[in-house]
């Protein structure tokens, strides 16, 4: 097992937005998890990554068997969770090749592995170029500074090739793009997907399900997952929309 | 005398005024007569105006009352302790390929420095000795930019100067290596008044000519003392000038500077102003642009830490159509520390097509430490583009997490975070060794201690 939500229940300047989030994701395993605007999706990335400006209230996560909510963020990458930003930050000043090296020989470190240097990071770099197409002067360049909105999301998916995490969560990667980069980083996903890694990918739109198949569709709404199902689950959302599992879930609130 | 008694001269001299009286009457009493006219018109000024107050608009945020109330001991011409070449090398950047000045509380030492190899065409010598023996060069330009009306602090300098730099480089010759300057201050034996010297600095490019001067300020670890500089910079048709100040005076140290440079048309002044150390530094640099596609860059990067006071007062002003002038300073501010900076674009009526950027970041990293930053626009033509920016914040939190949740520890999220921000004005530094050396100062200063 990757990773374990029991319960959880986490909220934003004294706002309750996870009202006990249950979710299990296995080895080899990719999950959906959609939902209205406003429902919780990016809450539950953003404290999965340990984020501190969300406050978990009640609840547990074990990642790999561990208590992920007693981890710094820092310790949670190295760990193995990476969380492809919805809105990756512009960093002027740090060059993108030193920063994804830094993060590179963290991790490495925090496996008791030696640092690479910079003329082995640079032939790892050639070789995860070949998973994600990514212009490569663009490494010589600030993180992120002056990248195109497909650009940032290409270079997440691109840092994630090199990191290669045991967990990723893609947070809304699908959004702003156009279809020839939903095309080409749903690629670079799919490269990456193996029987020892999971996917948590969380989206809008049902569009990315079409490119990066999963195992396991879950329905969010107000901080809740009210339906799970599988990919079929996604294609009655595109067709019918949200409005049915709204009513379903508030009718069965009504009832408890 | 007699004249004690009359009520005028009643009030007690000042005493830097019954020093100047000595050494006029003594060791400066055969320097040509335009020059001691200078040195008196110097403390005329300063015992009318004295130590500039809080009360005054360009001193509000910068209180000299320390120097004010501190008693120093003037050297000006007299002999200086020997501080040895290998303390002197101790403070010459590694790497540098530079020709070397050593000047010892503001006086030229010429054993202490080399300029072996220095082109023909170039003079590099004391002040002192330029004074008397090149009066066509000197006479007409000293004191003519930083003038002693300016403030009183350049009055002081120029009453009290005993000797400094004089540099000179003619029409047409390029200076391929820099020339280092080292500015050391040397307190006398123990149990002696601080120290306060003048040190002056005249430097002429004529046209066409270009030279870098990479001058850094040091002086006794954990001594008090006062530094109070001036350098004028005349820089002729096509020529260009660079002048990098590395300031790292003692935290106990005063550091006063008026630099001013005077550009002619096509003219080129680069300024990059590193301020790192002394208790509290004060530096007026202004570009005065009187010729047209004339072109001044201020850089600047300040560094204040426990109760240091850092600041910075420039002046773009514009007198001639199509000048160019960019600024850019950056202020990283911790502890108690206090950082000023305020930058003036003077754009006259008859500069159109005057394209002015200013811009002033500051990264205020400790609830206590405060920053003061203002621009200060006069306009009077109105075809010009002037844009200026300043900001005062934190590390941006974004961007600290992100790093983070790449699996980088906070501590080297912050200081990787820092380091970009300084970057942004140490990496228009031209000299890698400089940039080095920067880079380790920021890391001194920033890595958490293991």
């Amino acid at each position: 097992m990757l990773l374990e939500i029991k319960n959880l229940q986490a909220s934003v300047e004294g706002k309750q937005i996870l009202h006990g989030i249950n979710l299990t994701i296995n080895e080899g395993e990719i999950h959906a998890i959609m939902g209205p605007n406003g429902s919780g999706k990016s809450t539950l990335s953003q404290v999965l990554a340990g984020r501190d400006t969300y406050e978990v209230n009640a609840g547990e996560v074990n990642f790999l068997g561990k208590d992920l909510l007693d981890m710094e963020p820092e310790e949670r990458a190295c760990a193995g969770l990476f969380m492809a930003f919805q809105y990756p930050v512009e960093i002027p000043g740090v060059n993108s090749t030193y920063f994804l090296k830094a993060a590179y020989n963290e991790m490495r470190k925090s496996r008791g592995l030696p640092e690479v240097d910079a003329m082995d990071f640079l032939t790892l770099v050639k070789e995860k170029m070949k998973i994600m197409e990514l212009d490569q002067s663009l490494l010589n360049r600030a993180v992120n500074q002056g990248f195109s909105g497909g650009e940032k999301k290409k270079n997440e998916i691109f840092q994630m090739a090199v990191l290669e995490p045991k967990l990723a969560i893609l947070d809304e990667t699908d959004s702003g793009l156009d279809i020839d980069a939903l095309k080409n980083v749903s690629e670079g996903v799919n490269k990456l997907k193996s029987k020892e890694n999971g996917f948590l990918l969380i989206t809008h739109y049902q569009r990315l399900l079409d490119y990066i198949v999963p195992d396991f569709v879950h329905v969010l709404y107000k901080g809740k997952i009210v339906r799970s199902g599988t990919k079929e689950l996604a294609l009655e959302l595109e067709e019918r929309g949200y409005d049915w599992i709204i009513q379903e879930a508030s009718e069965k609130s009504v009832v408890a | 005398m007699m004249s004690t008694t009359l009520p005028t001269e009643s009030k007690e001299m000042h005493p830097y005024t019954e020093r100047f009286n000595q050494l006029e009457a003594s060791e400066w009493a055969l320097d040509p007569s335009w020059l001691n006219q200078l040195r008196r018109a110097g403390i005329a000024h300063f015992a009318e105006k004295g130590i500039p107050s809080i009360r005054e608009e360009e001193y509000r945020f910068t209180n000299l009352k320390p120097i004010e109330n501190q008693t120093f001991d003037f050297c000006c011409g007299a002999p200086v302790a020997d501080p040895g070449v290998s303390q002197v090398q101790g403070f010459c950047f590694d790497q540098l390929d530079a020709y070397r000045v050593v000047l010892v509380n503001g006086q030229f030492s010429k054993d202490l420095s080399d300029l072996s190899g220095l082109p023909e065409g170039c003079i590099v010598e004391s002040l002192n000795e330029a004074v008397r023996n090149r009066e066509d060069l000197v006479q007409g330009r000293l004191g003519t930019q930083v003038k002693v009306d300016q403030s009183s602090l350049a009055a002081l300098n120029t009453a009290f100067f005993g000797d400094g730099l004089f540099i000179h480089v003619k029409k047409n010759l390029i200076l391929e290596k820099p020339i280092q300057i080292i500015q050391l201050t040397a307190n006398g034996d123990e149990g002696s008044n601080p120290v306060a010297s003048h040190p002056r600095l005249l430097a002429i490019a004529e046209s066409g000519a270009s030279f870098s001067l990479v001058e850094r300020c040091v002086g006794d670890r954990d001594t008090a003392y006062w530094v109070n500089s001036v350098s004028e910079f005349f820089v002729a048709p096509n020529a260009s000038v660079e002048h990098l100040k590395v300031q790292e005076e003692s935290l106990q140290a005063y550091h006063t500077a008026a630099i001013q440079a005077y550009l002619e048309q096509d003219a080129r002044f680069t300024s990059h102003s590193m301020a790192v150390g002394a208790g509290i530094s004060r530096n007026d640099i202004h570009s005065i642009l009187d010729g047209k596609n004339s072109e001044a860059v201020l850089n600047g990067l300040y560094l204040g830490q426990k109760n240091q006071l850092v600041d910075h007062h420039t002046l773009m002003d514009h007198k001639q159509p199509n000048c160019n002038s960019h600024e850019y300073y950056h202020g990283i501010l911790t502890d108690d520390s206090r950082g000023v900076f305020n930058g003036k674009i003077y754009v006259h009526q008859i500069a159109q097509k005057t394209d002015a950027i200013q811009n002033s970041r500051n990264l205020v990293l400790s609830d206590r430490a405060t920053v003061n930053s203002k621009p200060q626009l006069e306009i009077f033509a109105d075809d010009v583009r002037c844009t200026h920016g300043a900001t005062i914040g934190q590390l941006d939190e974004d961007s600290v997490f992100y790093l983070r949740a790449r699996g980088i520890n906070e501590a080297r999220a912050r200081r990787m975070l820092i380091h970009a921000f300084a970057s942004d004005v140490v990496d228009r530094i031209p000299y890698q060794a400089v940039k080095d050396y920067l880079e380790n100062i920021l890391a001194d200063r920033f890595d958490p201690k293991d």
